[in-house]
C-alpha cells in the first residue's frame, strides 16, 4: 500500500491538495485497476492539479496533452517522417507513448482527436500507418473536462466515456477549505511545481498485480450483477449498464479493497465505487433529466433498493 | 380429566407459537424467534418456580436445568462447557474459583444462616465477578444453581431475586446454546435440503411429571402455559426433532435458504452474527434493512450504542467479515465470534 500512503502523506497530510482526499484515492484505484479515469468538474476546482501532482509522486514516464478543437491524431499517437539522411520513414511518437497521459480538457478535441484515444485506452496499442505498436505497462489516460461549457466543446460521445473506468466528479472545496487555500495559495503553488516522485515503477507494477489478486466472493458478484441490472429496469433510465459496467465495478472494488490493506471485496467496497464506475455510463430519460434527475442520484436510489448479500 | 387440558392447553399454544412465528420473522434474517417463549418463560421467576414446581416438588434447580437444556446432545465446548460447572455443587465451585471473598460471603448458607441482606451482598458480588470477567456466563449460571439449590437444601427461602438472575443467565445461554446446534442459516430463499444436520435432542434426564394445580399463589395463566412449555418441550424431545419445524422451536426456515448457504449454512461466526444483529435491532430499535451492509450497521450502532455492546458488536462484525468475505474459515476467527457474541449477549441482559 506504499503508493496511497507515500501519495497521501505528500498531497494530503502536507496540505498540498485540500479536501481532494476521495478524487486523489479515486486515481489511485483506476491506475490500480488499470483503467482510465475522466475527471469532470468546472473550471477551477483543481482537477488538473490534482492529476498532475499525483501523476508527478509516480516515478512514471508522464505526459501532458492540452486538447483544443485544431489538434490532430497525429499529435497524440505519432507520425512517420522522412529521414533524408537514411532515406527512410522514421517513427516520431506521439505523447501517448508513455505511462500517464494527462488530457487536458478533453472534450476540446474534434471528435476524430478523441477517437485516436480509444484504440489505446481500449486496447493499450496504437496503430500508425498500418503499424500496430503495444503501449508500455502501465498507462493510464487521466482526462479532465469542464461540462458546463457548451461553446467550442465536443461533447464524449457514449463509446468514449465508457472507455473510462471512473468518471471523478470534482467541486468545490468547504468554506473553510477554501480559506485555507486562500492562505496558502503561493506555497501549494511552490509545492507542485517541486513534487519530486516517490513511487518507483516497479512498486506500481508490484500493486497492479497484488490488487488484482484481491478475493471476491461469489456473493459480492451476485450483488454487483444485482445493481447493474437494476440500473436498467429504474424508470428514469433510458441506458441502463453493460456487462462493461459491472466488470469496472468489480475492478474498481478490488483496487478499492486494496487501498483499505485489505485482500477481500466486501459490499462496501462495491458501493463506494458505485458512483465511480457506473455514474457516466447511464443515460437518463430526457424528461427525467429535465426535471433535474441526476446519474448520481439514481445510483443512490439503486443501492437503497439492491439487498447487500446475505447472510 | 388433567391429561385431557393439558392437551388441550398445549394444542392452543402450539398453535399460537406456530402462528405468531411468521409474522415476527424479517425476510432475509434467520429466523430466531423459536426459543423466544422458552426465554419468555425463564426470564420470570414465578414462571421459573413454577415450573420446577410443576415437573416435581422434589426436583432441585440443577435437575430443572438439565431437564431444560438439551446439553447432552451438545459437544462439551459448544454448551459453553456448561456441563462441567453444573456438575459441581456450591462449595466446589467456590473452592475452585479462589475467590476469599466470595468464601466468606457464601460460609452463612452452609451454616443455614443467612439473612436476605447478606444474600443479595453475594447476588452483587457474583454479578461484579461475572461483569470483570472472572467468571464466565456457564460458571455463573452454576454458581446461580448451586446457590439455589443450597437454600432449598437448608430449608432458607430462595429470593425472587436469585431466580430473576438465575432466569435471565440461562436464558442467554440457551441463546447460545441453541446457536451452538441451531441446523443451518437461516433467511435466506431457496435450499429446501433437509439433508443439513439436525439437532440431536436426547429425552430429558430427570422423567417430567404431569402437573399437580396446587400452587395457590400461582395464577392460572401461567400454570396452564408453564405446564404447556413442559409438555410441548417433553414431547418434542421424545418424539424427535421433525416436530420442532411445526411448534416453532426451530430457526431453521427451509423455504429461505441463501445463496451460497451450502458453503457457509453451517458457519457459527455468520450464524453468530445474524443472530445478534436480530438481537441488537430489537434490543436498541436500530434495524438493519436489507440494502444496509454489515459495517454501515455497526456505524448507525455507533452513533446509539453504547459500551460495551459496542465493542462486543463490532468484534463480532469483524469476525463475521473475515469469514464471509475474507474466506478465513479458521476455527480462531470462529471462536472470536462465539466470546464476541456471548458479550454481546451480556452486554443486552444488562441493558
Amino acid at each position: 500500500m506504499s503508493i496511497m500512503k507515500d501519495i497521501k502523506r505528500v498531497l494530503l497530510d502536507s496540505g498540498i491538495l485540500i479536501e481532494r482526499e476521495f478524487e486523489v484515492r479515486a486515481i489511485v484505484a483506476c491506475l490500480l485497476a488499470r483503467g482510465h479515469a475522466l475527471i469532470e468538474g468546472v473550471p477551477g476546482v483543481a482537477k488538473t492539479y490534482t492529476a498532475k501532482s499525483v501523476a508527478k509522486l509516480l516515478n512514471l514516464d508522464f505526459r501532458r496533452v492540452q486538447m483544443t478543437p485544431d489538434l490532430l491524431p497525429s499529435d497524440i499517437v505519432g507520425y512517420y517522417v522522412f529521414d533524408q539522411k537514411t532515406g527512410e520513414f522514421k517513427l516520431r511518437k506521439g505523447p501517448i507513448f508513455t505511462n500517464i497521459l494527462l488530457v487536458d480538457e478533453i472534450n476540446r478535441a474534434s471528435p476524430r482527436t478523441q477517437s485516436a484515444l480509444l484504440e489505446a485506452m481500449q486496447e493499450r496499442q496504437v496503430t500508425i500507418e498500418g503499424q500496430t505498436l503495444k503501449l508500455e505497462e502501465p498507462f493510464m489516460v487521466l482526462a479532465t473536462q469542464n461540462p458546463i461549457e457548451m461553446e467550442g466543446v465536443f461533447p464524449l460521445p457514449e463509446a468514449q466515456v465508457d472507455r473510462f473506468l471512473a468518471k471523478i466528479v470534482t467541486g468545490y472545496v468547504s468554506h473553510k477549505g477554501f480559506v485555507e487555500l486562500l492562505k496558502r495559495v503561493h506555497e501549494i503553488e511552490q509545492a507542485i511545481e517541486n513534487l519530486k516522485p516517490l513511487v518507483p515503477k516497479e512498486v506500481v507494477l508490484e500493486e497492479i498485480r497484488r490488487a488484482a489478486e484481491v478475493r471476491v466472493d461469489d456473493a459480492v458478484l451476485d450483488y454487483i450483477a444485482s445493481i447493474v441490472e437494476e440500473t436498467r429496469v429504474h424508470p428514469a433510465v433510458r441506458l441502463g449498464g453493460s456487462p462493461r459496467a459491472g466488470i469496472a465495478m468489480l475492478k474498481l472494488a478490488k483496487a478499492w479493497a486494496y487501498l483499505d490493506e485489505r485482500n477481500y471485496v466486501i459490499p462496501d467496497d462495491v458501493k463506494a465505487v458505485a458512483k465511480l464506475a457506473l455514474a457516466h455510463r447511464i443515460i437518463l430519460k430526457p424528461e427525467y433529466e429535465i426535471q433535474g434527475v441526476t446519474s448520481e442520484r439514481v445510483i443512490e436510489s439503486v443501492l437503497s433498493k439492491v439487498p447487500v448479500p446475505k447472510p | 380429566m388433567r391429561y385431557l387440558t393439558v392437551a388441550l392447553v398445549l394444542a392452543l399454544l402450539v398453535a399460537q407459537v406456530a402462528q405468531a412465528e411468521l409474522p415476527r420473522h424479517t425476510p432475509g434474517f434467520p429466523d430466531v424467534g423459536s426459543w423466544q417463549w422458552l426465554e419468555e418463560v425463564l426470564r420470570d421467576p414465578k414462571l421459573l418456580e413454577a415450573l420446577r414446581a410443576l415437573a416435581g416438588a422434589e426436583l432441585s434447580y440443577r435437575e430443572l436445568l438439565e431437564s431444560l437444556i438439551p446439553r447432552e446432545a451438545l459437544p462439551v465446548d459448544e454448551a459453553g462447557g456448561l456441563s462441567t460447572p453444573l456438575g459441581k455443587d456450591l462449595e466446589d465451585l467456590v473452592a475452585e474459583l479462589g475467590d476469599p471473598k466470595l468464601k466468606a460471603l457464601v460460609e452463612g448458607i452452609e451454616s443455614g444462616e443467612m439473612s436476605q441482606e447478606e444474600l443479595a451482598r453475594v447476588l452483587e458480588y457474583l454479578e461484579s465477578l461475572r461483569a470483570s470477567g472472572a467468571l464466565d456466563l456457564s460458571s455463573y449460571v452454576a454458581f446461580l444453581v448451586g446457590l439455589a439449590d443450597t437454600l432449598r437444601e437448608r430449608n432458607l427461602e430462595v429470593p425472587p431475586e436469585l431466580l430473576s438472575r438465575l432466569g435471565t443467565a440461562l436464558a442467554d445461554l440457551l441463546n447460545i446454546l441453541q446457536l451452538g446446534r441451531a441446523p443451518q442459516l437461516a433467511g435466506a430463499p431457496t435450499n429446501p435440503e433437509p439433508s443439513l444436520p439436525r439437532p440431536e435432542f436426547r429425552a430429558p434426564a430427570v422423567g417430567l411429571q404431569l402437573p399437580t394445580l396446587s400452587v395457590p399463589w400461582l395464577p392460572l395463566d401461567y400454570v396452564l402455559v408453564a405446564l404447556a412449555a413442559i409438555a410441548a418441550v417433553a414431547l418434542a424431545l421424545r418424539a424427535g426433532t421433525p416436530r420442532l419445524p411445526k411448534l416453532g422451536l426451530s430457526r431453521v426456515r427451509p423455504s429461505t435458504t441463501p445463496t451460497g448457504a451450502e458453503e457457509v449454512g453451517e458457519s457459527d461466526a455468520v450464524r453468530l452474527y445474524w443472530r445478534a444483529v436480530e438481537l441488537v435491532s430489537k434490543a436498541t430499535g436500530i434495524p438493519r434493512e436489507d440494502h444496509v451492509t454489515h459495517r454501515e450497521y455497526l456505524a448507525r450502532l455507533k452513533a446509539l450504542a453504547t459500551e460495551p455492546l459496542l465493542s462486543s458488536f463490532s468484534a463480532l462484525t469483524q469476525a463475521y467479515e473475515l469469514y464471509r468475505y475474507g474466506g478465513v474459515r479458521s476455527e480462531s476467527v470462529v471462536e472470536v465470534a462465539r466470546r464476541a457474541y456471548t458479550r454481546v449477549v451480556e452486554s443486552l441482559g444488562r441493558l
